[in-house]
């Protein structure tokens, strides 16, 4: 077989490249964002400059793409100016997103002063008011040039695009002319700009570059189309592969036009040492120089860009993005977080994809002989050393406290300690000092965790990095508690209920915690963070007797903790129709806002009332307001709410093994069989048997001979009796009109409701 | 007439019998024995095979294609799927070929159930105006989908059987070597046929690994697996090559037409090993930036590998593929493979 050189194949390594970045990517969206892999402590942001915020690292390319609005808003103010503001921003806007025909019968308009349609009226009053006539011709030339220039509309069309190539080239040799004869500045430069991006569509490169640098180049006006028409020169050299030059004019583009900024690193592309070289050389100043190692550190080494940067100025702060990038390129690789290794090839990876707990002591990913990082440190240290900028110190101590100097990192903390900082450099120091001193901690004693929370209670949450630092210690904390079975600090730290409420002992010691009123400083803390109260243990506690009908024992306990039992039922909870509406329930005015302790004493009440009334009236009345009660706190009531607790708001399972279950209806069904033994007419019989029917027809749903999509309902020992007894009654009559599967058990077919559920 | 002797009787007897023996034989063998088809991939934008590649085809008597007609991508800006490097014919296809759609699985990953729908009328409208005059017999998606995307990407192959434009249209798919081995938790998609990617198989991303694209080691994790498959497979074998770079023990990225025979002549690039290389000047190659102790590791597939690739299937399962494709055509496989080593290749499953 031979071995020769193969020949390029692109869309092989277009393929293979997207199969590449799909592997790269492919857990970008799992459940992280691939931004999300590692742990980040240091922010970005420190340097102060605003300006680059979308070079900051990310694994997403750039963080801010819409830079193409940008230059847009500068053309149109640039309009407006030169319309005197006498055309608004929204009017200008419309005259953009004019297309060529609409443009040119606007103008005919304006010019023989005809009417518009009334969406235009604004636009043409206010257009023609300015009497310019030669803006309103450049904006014709304008839109014939744009369907040269604009994208595909759509991407799923497989069409060519046709392109009358001679009536562009017509345009050129026009345009031109305008060029030359117009001797309004601001015109003369867009019409300039016309013949560039006419030449560059067409793909001469040659005639473009020629045309910048004989005409467009003299028009001295500097302004969004100078940054536009640049990008096309630089263009054409990019197409024309002179990459030395294209990365040249880029790089100014980068430095001279912000709107520009991320369009021109993205074309900035050395291809080779000996290209690269050349726009080295191309520089003619050593802001030049600065801006071009300004983009190499962006686009391939960071610390080389610095090194070149502060060799040329000591003083740039070109080299700062690239400091923070180092940094931030650092973590990547060293503080991964347990989520990566879960989907990298996870079928390929036959280990257990368990999430493991974060451990301080084996997290960090130390490199054996890592030249590369120690090379950057020690290249920080003596920056930071030499030049005393907050930035360098704050960057030194997090770098040396990284790679587990921490005697270092210490120095430079004390160094940054004399310095008055802002706000976002504060916070790096409070996030550097706390990391400090957790790695330096060798048992958990009081005054170390108080020494840590005081330190943490001063970081914000709100940026990324507090948080992380935040989630860190907890995890690592968290760790530490479970290996010595502190099982109650453990959750604490790392709020983690579903296994931790099951066992009742843990149950009770966490109310007993949260109930205490003397707390260290550290569990002060994270007691302020835990997502659980007391109030919400003992509400928990005394749904469990709601739930088996204990109210008596409910109330006492949330007597015990004024806080539980007071949120408010949605709806009146001894209402109760023949087909359940909860929306409606919730709608309703109701005169009583009932909240849960309310409810569990209305329940006594109402129990004590039918129990001891000698009237069957009265009797037959109270059990079945009781009834309506107990099924209203079930799942097919409207007062789900009142056994809703922390525990299944969160999808916890806590002790007591009958949780949150979806029948229940079982207690209902006694009551209401009661308040029918007692009711002294046939109505009111038929009525209470209805409800038992509901109850039974809910159990039925519960159990395991209720099966999706086989059957709706089951006619059940109480459907039969409100047929056979109580046929004659009002009540029946109107079940039937409400109820479509009663009425369909009582054979009326189609004209039977069909209940919207 | 004279009467025939009894042993004349008997050997002519014999005789016919016999006959009729190895006329049976033959026959059985020859319908056991189809002929299987051979086939390549053509994976580039442009479809314009050079007098080469159509010489090489003919001498192979490769009577099928599979050819991408476009990658479907998720645009993270626009929050789309968008098409990308849709084919163009400089030249009609003269031999019968399968479209082929290379959709990534992150496009289901972010893609809604509801959005399937409107995906599958995108893709589906786009391969009819690529179609126009063509009216293929089969239709290829490729996906490397995950458990996570397997109901959307079902979805999407169900909406394409169900669709009567595509009646008399057979469904491929092709199926990767963890499909095959985690069928329970990726399901088996609802298709005529899987073609099975037989390559990629390593951990292209671990420095450790000798080859990802082929190697005996990690194929021979999953190949107990196939006969288990319940969809009539096809072959994909690898014919191909690429480099990949890395640094402090991470993997950065693939280096485009990079083979050992490039690397050899490179300055400032240090030959470890027989695929092995070390950067030993901070340099720009091709527009990527390599640093002092990249490792760079070559990865191809010559002719041995390749047929132990082939020879492995046959071993390992009784499945018998109607069409072996190579992955891919390209003019440079001429001068890279011998003829005998592709014959070779078809050949192990006649």
């Amino acid at each position: 077989m031979k071995f020769p050189i193969l020949k390029s194949c692109s869309i092989l390594i277009v393929s293979a490249a997207i199969v590449f970045i799909g592997y790269k990517n492919n857990a970008c969206s799992f459940f992280y964002d691939c931004d999300e892999w590692h742990y980040a402590f240091f922010n970005p942001e420190v340097i102060q400059q605003p300006h680059v915020e979308s070079f900051f690292v990310t694994c997403h390319g750039l963080h801010d793409n819409n830079f193409i609005y940008s230059i847009t808003d500068s053309s149109m103010a640039e309009w407006q100016q030169y319309f005197n503001n006498r055309l608004e921003l929204d009017q200008l806007k419309q005259l953009f997103q004019l297309n060529q025909n609409e443009t040119k019968q606007l103008a005919q308009s304006i010019k023989q002063n005809t009417r518009v349609n009334q969406s235009l009226s604004k636009l043409f009053t206010q257009l023609a008011a300015t009497k310019n006539t030669a803006a309103i011709d450049y904006f014709l030339w304008a839109k014939k040039t744009e369907p040269l220039v604009q994208a595909k509309a759509d991407y799923w069309s497989y069409e060519p695009t046709v392109i009358d190539t001679a009536v562009y080239l017509h345009n050129i040799a026009d345009l031109k002319a305008l060029t030359e004869n117009t001797s309004d500045v601001f015109l003369k430069q867009r019409y300039a700009f016309q013949v560039l991006r006419t030449l560059f569509y067409l793909d001469d490169y040659q005639a473009c570059i020629a045309f910048y640098n004989t005409k467009f180049s003299s028009i001295k006006i500097n302004n969004s189309i100078t940054a536009r028409a640049l990008s096309y020169y630089a263009g054409c050299y990019y197409r024309l592969k002179d990459y030395a030059t294209s990365n040249y004019l880029f790089s100014k583009i980068y430095r001279q036009h912000p709107a520009l900024k991320e369009s021109a690193f993205l074309s900035f592309h050395p291809w080779s040492d000996s290209d690269w070289n050349a726009t080295l050389a191309m520089a003619k100043s050593n802001t030049e120089k600065e801006t071009l190692w300004h983009l190499f550190g962006i686009y391939a080494d960071p610390l080389k860009g610095m090194q070149e940067i502060l060799k040329i100025n000591a003083k740039s702060n070109f080299a700062d993005l690239l400091l923070v990038r180092a940094i931030n390129i650092l973590e990547r690789d060293k503080l991964i977080n347990n989520h990566e290794g879960l989907f990298e090839n996870e079928f390929y990876n036959d280990e257990s994809s368990e999430i493991k707990i974060f451990d301080s002591s084996v997290s960090f990913r130390a490199f054996k002989q890592d030249t590369a990082t120690d090379t950057l440190i020690k290249f920080v240290n003596n920056q930071a050393l030499q030049n005393k900028s907050a930035v360098w110190i704050n960057a030194a101590a997090y770098l040396n406290w990284l790679q587990k100097d921490n005697k270092t990192a210490a120095k430079f903390l004390q160094m940054l300690s004399l310095f008055t900082l802002d706000k976002t450099s504060t916070q790096q120091y409070f996030i550097t000092d706390a990391l400090l001193k957790y790695s330096t901690m060798h048992e958990l004693s009081k005054s170390n965790l108080d020494t840590i929370a005081s330190i943490l209670n001063r970081v914000s949450t709100d940026t990324r990095q507090g948080a992380d630092l935040i989630s860190y210690i907890s995890a690592s904390l968290a760790n530490h508690y479970l290996a010595q079975k502190n099982y109650l600090m453990a959750e604490i730290c790392l709020p983690n209920g579903k296994h931790f409420y099951k066992n009742e002992n843990q149950f009770e010691a966490m109310l007993s915690f949260l109930s205490n009123t003397n707390h260290s400083v550290f569990e002060s803390f994270y007691i302020k963070n835990y997502p659980y109260k007391a109030n919400d243990l003992v509400e928990y506690k005394a749904v469990q007797k709601i739930k088996a009908g204990q109210f008596d024992a409910a109330i006492n306990l949330f007597t015990s903790m004024p806080e539980s039992g007071k949120k408010t039922l949605p709806g009146n909870p001894f209402n109760i129709r023949i087909n359940d509406c909860h929306d409606c329930d919730h709608l309703a005015k109701q005169n009583t806002i009932f909240t849960k302790q309310s409810y569990c004493q209305k329940m006594v009440d109402i129990l004590k009332t039918a129990n001891s009334s000698n009237d069957s009236n009265t009797k037959s009345y109270n059990y079945f307001l009781y009834a309506n009660g107990l099924y209203n706190q079930t799942y097919y009531g409207n007062g789900r709410t009142i056994t809703s607790t922390f525990a299944n708001e969160s999808g916890y399972v806590a002790y007591n093994p009958d949780g949150y279950s979806i029948g229940g209806c079982q207690m209902a069904l006694k009551y209401y069989q009661l308040a029918l033994n007692f009711a002294t007419n046939s109505e009111l019989k038929a009525k209470y048997t209805w409800m038992s029917a509901k109850c039974e027809l809910n159990n039925w749903y519960a159990s395991r001979a209720f099966k999706q999509g086989e059957k709706d309902f089951e006619a059940g020992k109480y459907f039969k009796q409100l047929k056979t007894e109580f046929s004659n009654t009002k009540y029946m009559a109107e079940v039937i009109d409400e109820c479509g599967y009663f009425c369909t058990y009582m054979g009326k077919g189609s004209k039977c409701i069909k209940n919207e559920y | 007439m004279a009467k025939l002797s009894n042993k004349t009787i008997w050997v002519l007897t014999s005789f016919v019998i016999f006959l009729v023996i190895v006329a049976v034989i033959a026959v059985f063998k020859y319908q056991t024995k189809q002929p299987v088809n051979k086939a390549f991939y053509y994976w580039q934008q442009t479809y314009n095979p050079s007098l080469s590649e159509n010489s090489l085809m003919d001498t192979l008597a490769v009577n099928k294609l599979y050819i991408k007609y476009f990658d479907v991508v998720w645009d993270a800006n626009l929050l789309r799927a968008q098409p990308v490097a849709t084919v163009h014919f400089n030249k009609p296809c003269n031999k019968d070929y399968v479209p082929v759609v290379y959709i990534t699985n992150e496009v289901f990953k972010n893609l809604s159930k509801k959005s399937v729908d409107s995906l599958y009328i995108n893709i589906t409208k786009l391969i009819l105006a690529i179609n126009v005059n063509y009216n293929p017999t089969e239709i290829q998606f490729d996906c490397d989908w995950t458990d996570k995307t397997t109901e959307k990407y079902f979805k999407f192959l169900h909406l394409f059987k169900s669709d009567k434009r595509f009646s008399n249209v057979n469904l491929s798919a092709t199926i990767r070597l963890h499909q095959i081995k985690y069928k329970s938790r990726t399901g088996v998609p609802p298709v005529d046929r899987g073609m099975l990617m037989f390559y990629n198989m390593g951990k292209l991303k671990q420095i450790e690994t000798t080859n990802s694209i082929f190697n005996n080691y990690d194929a021979g994790k999953y190949v107990s697996y196939l006969d288990n498959y319940p969809l009539p497979l096809d072959y994909a074998l690898p014919v191909f090559g690429w480099s990949i770079y890395f640094r402090n023990g991470k993997s950065q990225g693939i280096l485009n037409d990079t083979y050992a025979t490039t690397l050899d002549t490179m300055a400032y690039i240090k030959k470890l090993s027989t695929n092995r290389y070390m950067v030993v000047k901070d340099q720009f190659y091709r527009g990527i930036y390599l640093k002092t102790n990249d490792l760079i590791r070559a990865e191809f597939v010559d002719d041995a590998l390749a047929q132990k690739a082939a020879k492995m299937l046959v071993q390992y399962s009784s499945n018998k593929p109607q069409t072996v494709a190579l992955f891919h055509l390209n003019e440079n496989l001429i001068t890279t493979y011998e003829i005998s080593d592709f014959k070779k290749l078809f050949d192990t499953y006649r």
